[in-house]
């Protein structure tokens, strides 16, 4: 300490009366030309002049925070303690700091590109050390204290990050510790909740009970563990398969993990075998071996692919060429994924065939029919072979996408994680230095009950940081989420193209004159093919648009600018729009046109919003908004802006006041007499952010040109440009499985990888997406694209939306066109 | 063995038979399925012609025009050149 400060001083604790107490934090001098606030500012780093937090005393006798005019006097400054503030401050919920932004994942990025590329073309190199790596990672799962648990070895953590296992090994323990009664690690998991205030709450939106929440989690666990472990995936895929063997091979030796939890619980052995789980794939092979020995008459042949599943054919026959695993995906199994992707095409074509049909006023195109049927059963099987290259860098692609969220969301986790531990270390430290000076208040105060209290806080205290120390341990242990596998092709693609028809051996065709005229009754076959295609991805209603409000608007805009405008471009860059509709209980009600009149209605989430803007009119808009069917839903316009007066009377207004004036007319003229008239209120606009009302811009700002899609829906938003006009935008929902549909049709029809990566995201997070313009990040292709059939296919495109054409999806093809599915060169 | 390829017919006999369904033509305005014995019994497919019978029904004949047989089948052929192994 500097100047008229003192170096060193015990710390003196004194009370204050009230219940405070003070414990001094510095002395300074106050005498003719030295400043003393100015001086301690310096020392302290503090203002004291009016700080309620200190005392100021003269000669340690309180000068009621103010310094006496006497000469050479010395200020002693006591920061105040206040057990009721102590007290207060302890039970504070724990303050996160927000965690530090990371985008900076290209590396970690680009390697799991590379891997997802080995897995796909089938790297042998890459396949030997997963099964090296596996085989060794494996071995080391021991019972310990009995509970199973991967035991460490030099290379584990190594391993683990090859095989992508980290988070598998750590809720293995966390699962088998629980199920021998040890509940601590789920404890620990409780505990972190709690200390962050994220406990989470059942679907009543009460917390969880400490039990449930357990019960939840271990369930959570053991589904993690059933389907994030590649051994158990594959052993599943075995037991489906050994199902082809009838009765016999159903009683093939298996032992799911639900079975084995189950068996456990009855025999009142609370083990989690997993070792069990991992050496009974051996035994499955095994037993499909001695039932073909046993139970076949016909060359073994005949079985494979139908009978027998070529999983299990490779183990018979120790054959290397038929089945796939993790880095040996074979032309096959890419064929399939593709026929996977062009069949959801197919889908997409169809319901933008049908917003174009309806567009045009023709009525839609019926998927239910025996010709479309027939159409989806096969046309994707060729062109998974006509076009096979652009097949494949679309399931790549879309893989990346996944790659790269993860990646992030990993990362993420990784940052939350060590802001916590940062915020956890602050708080103990806290916690200590307020035990400290309690220390202090104790050995000061005489009074025996007052000692009691302190001490009673004191317990308090450290109860809290015993809690904050498990808490940090917690932390700790806490393994951040798993990055996704990265096999570009699911599991369950694998399956189907392992079972496939690839192995089976078509001798011939039986002619009716060597086995005879056969005639069979069956179902009709037009039936029987809707049955087996007719569960498809999207459910397409008859009637593509049903639900629309407003016929589209047409706005007039500049020839110059029929680009690729957003929607917001195109309000800013027209100047008139023409022909508001709306509906007003059942009777539709026109606006007249005006110049500098703009409007838009749509739907997002569920909501219908709309707004129109007027010319700029000082620091107002001049707005009205649109009427839904139900009268009561147009308040959700009022959800997005800010304040609403009304024109004559400067009075703030409320949708309904303005519903009132609007459709409580008695017909829809005088409605329209009135919407036109003066029905008039004012938007409280801030600032001049694109001359457009606050809720029309943060409307403007939902809006997308393009796909969204949340965990269950696809929202397209479409947006053509025709000549001179622009389209309202449409938006339709229409329910689609697998994202990577997405970025087909994006690289279908544009021609590049662009936006590929922004649009994808956007299926994450709707906020992000809300927040976040159209122009994302342009992921480049996997290749270098020499030929350019996506490019050619662009060309004109007049579609804001996908530009995707109606050729397209034609289902022709030449099959001297089609290509051989060649490996990829680009690794 | 996927059972969403499978159609059960009904012989003479009233007698249910499994086929496994590989492809489905159209070949001079008739429609023409290409089926495997679903109980793998033999490694030759057949070719059954469809023809309307009600609302609920089809029949499927054998086709036995040879000519009509070895068309459809060397389409096939090409069609699943990738997805079967012809001996």
């Amino acid at each position: 300490m500097n100047g008229n400060g003192r170096d060193k001083m015990d710390k003196r604790i004194v009370a204050l009366g009230d219940g405070t107490y003070g414990v001094e934090v510095y002395r300074g001098l106050n005498a003719p030309g030295l400043d003393f606030y100015e001086q301690a500012k310096k020392d302290l780093g503090i203002d004291l002049k009016d700080n309620p937090n200190y005392c100021l005393c003269s000669d340690g006798v309180e000068d009621d925070y103010g310094i006496s005019e006497s000469i050479y006097e010395e200020i002693i400054v006591y920061r105040i303690i206040n057990l009721s503030d102590i007290i207060t401050r302890v039970d504070e919920p724990l303050v996160m700091p927000e965690p530090i932004a990371s985008e900076e994942m290209e590396e970690e990025t680009k390697g799991k590109n590379q891997d997802m590329l080995d897995k796909l073309w089938g790297n042998a190199a890459k396949r030997r050390e997963y099964k090296d790596r596996y085989e060794r990672f494996i071995s080391h799962l021991v019972e310990r204290d009995g509970y199973s648990v991967i035991e460490d070895y030099p290379e584990k953590a190594q391993d683990e990050a090859f095989l992508q296992l980290t988070e598998f090994s750590y809720r293995l323990e966390r699962l088998s510790r629980a199920q021998n009664g040890d509940h601590s690690k789920y404890l620990e998991a409780i505990r972190l909740y709690r200390c962050t205030g994220n406990m989470p709450k059942d679907e009543n939106g009460k917390e969880y009970t400490e039990s449930a929440l357990i019960d939840l989690l271990m369930r959570q666990d053991e589904e993690y563990i059933a389907t994030n472990n590649y051994a158990y995936n594959q052993h599943q895929t075995t037991h489906q398969n050994l199902k082809t063997l009838g009765k016999h091979g159903e009683k093939g030796a298996y032992y799911p993990l639900r079975e084995i939890v189950e068996e456990n619980e009855k025999t009142g052995r609370k083990k989690f075998n997993a070792k069990a789980l991992a050496l009974d794939v051996v035994s499955v092979p095994m037993n499909a071996f001695v039932f073909l020995l046993n139970h076949t008459k016909k060359p073994i042949y005949s079985f494979v692919g139908t009978a027998v599943v070529a999983p299990i054919q490779d183990l018979i026959f120790r054959s290397k060429q038929s089945a796939a695993s993790v880095y040996k995906s074979l032309a096959t199994h890419r064929y399939q994924a593709r026929k996977d992707i062009f069949e959801q095409l197919m889908d997409m074509a169809l319901v933008i065939e049908n917003i174009e049909r309806e567009k045009k006023g023709e009525p839609p195109l019926n998927p239910n029919t025996f010709g479309y049927a027939l159409k989806k059963a096969f046309v994707p099987r060729f062109q998974a072979l006509s076009r096979a290259k652009e097949g494949n860098i679309i399931i790549a692609s879309a893989k990346a996408i996944e790659i790269e969220e993860s990646a992030k969301d990993h990362e993420r986790a990784k940052k939350q994680q060590q802001t916590l531990g940062i915020a956890l270390v602050a708080r103990k430290k806290e916690l200590m230095d307020a035990l400290t000076e309690l220390d202090l208040v104790w050995q000061t105060e005489k009074d025996p009950s007052k000692r009691q209290h302190i001490e009673y806080i004191q317990e308090q205290i450290r109860k809290k940081l015993k809690d904050v120390d498990l808490c940090i341990q917690a932390n700790n242990d806490q393994p951040v989420p798993g990055v996704v596998q990265t096999d570009p092709i699911s599991l369950s693609i694998h399956e189907e193209a392992n079972r496939s028809n690839i192995t089976r051996v078509v001798s011939g065709v039986a002619t009716a004159a060597r086995v005879g005229a056969i005639s069979y009754l069956g179902p009709k076959i037009s039936k029987w093919i809707q049955e087996q295609v007719g569960e498809t991805t999207i459910k397409l209603p008859d009637k593509v648009v049903e639900e629309r409000h407003v016929i589209p608007e047409k706005v007039e805009v500049k020839r110059s600018a029929l680009e690729n405008l957003s929607i917001g471009e195109a309000y800013d860059k027209s100047d008139k729009v023409i022909d508001y509709y709306a509906h007003g209980a059942g009777s539709q009600v026109a606006a007249p046109t005006r110049p500098y009149f703009r409007g838009v209605d749509f739907v997002w989430e569920g909501k219908e919003y709309s707004g129109v803007c007027l010319d700029n009119w000082g620091n107002y808009q001049y707005a009205t908004m649109h009427l839904g069917r139900n009268p009561e839903s147009s308040d959700k316009l009022f959800d997005v802006l800010a304040h609403v007066y009304s024109e004559t009377t400067h009075q703030p207004m409320t949708g309904k006041d303005i519903i009132d004036q609007i459709v409580n007319s008695s017909d829809p003229e005088t409605a329209a007499k009135k919407f036109s008239e003066g029905v008039r209120f004012w938007i409280d606009y801030d600032g001049d952010t694109s001359k457009v009302a606050e809720g029309w811009v943060e409307a403007k700002d939902m809006l997308v040109d393009f796909v969204t899609k949340t965990s269950e829906h696809v929202e397209i938003v479409k947006k053509v440009i025709e000549g001179d006009t622009v389209m309202i935008p449409l938006l339709q929902c229409r329910k689609v499985v697998d994202p990577r549909i997405l970025s087909a049709v994006i690289a279908l029809s544009g021609g590049e990888f662009v936006d590929l990566y922004d649009l994808l995201r956007r299926t994450r997070s709707k906020t992000e997406m809300q927040k976040q313009g159209l122009v994302g990040r342009v992921l480049k292709p996997f290749e270098k694209a020499t030929d350019k059939p996506l490019q050619q296919r662009q060309t004109d495109n007049v579609y804001g939306f996908t530009g995707t054409r109606r050729g397209d999806y034609d289902s022709s093809y030449n099959e001297e066109d089609f290509t051989p599915d060649t490996p990829h060169k680009t690794r | 063995m996927e059972e969403k390829n499978i159609i059960t017919f009904i012989d003479q006999n009233n007698h249910p038979v499994d086929y496994e369904i590989l492809d489905i033509q159209e070949y001079n305005g008739n429609i023409y399925c290409v089926c495997y014995l679903a109980d793998n019994s033999s490694t030759e497919v057949y070719i059954f012609r469809v023809e309307e019978v009600d609302d609920m029904h089809d029949r499927y004949v054998l086709e036995a025009d040879d000519q009509i047989t070895q068309a459809v089948f060397e389409s096939f052929k090409k069609r699943n050149k990738d997805n079967f192994k012809f001996s």
